[in-house]
């Protein structure tokens, strides 16, 4: 016989039954494997670092035990088969301190009331991680992109401005059909560098001159 | 000339010598992982080879019993 630490994670619902029920079903397990229980306590109540069983919350339950070697295996299995026992964590203990057995006196008093657990509610999401209009998250920060309202990270060719119908044609427009089937292609070669594009804005009246000359 | 000593740019636990490094200690397990969850290293901890692998030992134990988070904050 060896003794061992074990630490039991238990359902808060069989606790909030009994806690009497609730940690026998622990210590009756190893008595049933031929252990012998040295201390047992409640260790904590606590939220989960991660939810175990769709549990956000459990409760611990620390304790002291001998118990055989060859019988260990058998005591995980059915551990693994309880559905209150969430975890178990078995170490190899050197001796038990004595403040375990303080504790474990001072549960068994009659004075000792067990605190009733909190209902199980996943944990709050911080406001950090919740869902921020586009405005104001980390990537559209410096360079609000190709956006309406004529902020600098819009393509040429995006603003309306920058439409291809309203951009001169090279020399005289020869007929409106023309114009039209200029207007309906994409101008790639008018819209290949930023300072054309800023050209096609600047003289955006310019079509309208040409054809005052010519007339 | 005396050798001028070079400050620790560890986390000075100070973990007594006789203390072992439990799972169930959650407020130095805390100090010993990264924003992240991640453990530190020893550069960070300051910890000896046996104390770090002592630590890590721990916080592996803490996480398994969702003491401590896998990753994550």
């Amino acid at each position: 016989m060896a003794l061992y630490e074990g630490m039991f994670l238990i359902n808060n619902d069989a606790v909030r039954n009994d806690w009497a029920a609730a940690k026998s079903l622990v210590t009756d397990l190893i008595a049933k494997h031929g252990g012998s229980v040295q201390t047992a306590r409640r260790w904590d109540e606590r939220p989960l670092a991660y939810p175990i069983k769709g549990k956000h919350r459990a409760t611990y339950l620390l304790s002291y035990f001998e118990m055989a070697g060859d019988s260990i295996p058998a005591f995980h299995r059915e551990m693994e088969i309880k559905e209150d026992i969430l975890r178990y964590l078995q170490l190899s203990a050197e001796a038990v301190p004595d403040e375990e057995r303080d504790l474990t006196a001072a549960e068994g008093d009659a004075d000792f009331i067990v605190p009733e657990p909190p209902q199980d509610t996943p944990p709050p999401i911080a406001p950090e991680l919740m869902d921020r209009p586009r405005e104001e998250r980390d990537r559209d920060r410096g360079r609000p992109g190709d956006r309406p309202g004529g902020r600098p990270g819009d393509r040429p060719g995006d603003k309306p401005g920058d439409k291809p119908a309203d951009k001169p044609a090279e020399g005289a427009p020869a007929s409106e059909g023309e114009a039209g089937e200029k207007a309906a292609a994409p101008s790639g070669d008018a819209a290949a560098s930023p300072a054309e594009a800023a050209t096609a804005t600047a003289t955006e009246t310019a079509p309208a001159t040409e054809e005052k000359k010519e007339g | 000339m005396p050798m001028k000593r070079k400050p620790s740019r560890g986390l000075n636990l100070r973990i007594p010598a006789t203390k072992k490094i439990d799972y169930k200690d959650l407020e130095l397990l805390q100090k010993c992982v990264g924003p992240q969850g991640q453990i530190l290293h020893r550069k960070r901890t300051g910890l000896s080879s046996q104390r770090q692998r002592e630590l890590k030992r721990a916080i592996k134990r803490a996480r398994h019993m969702a003491l401590l988070t896998f990753v994550g904050s």
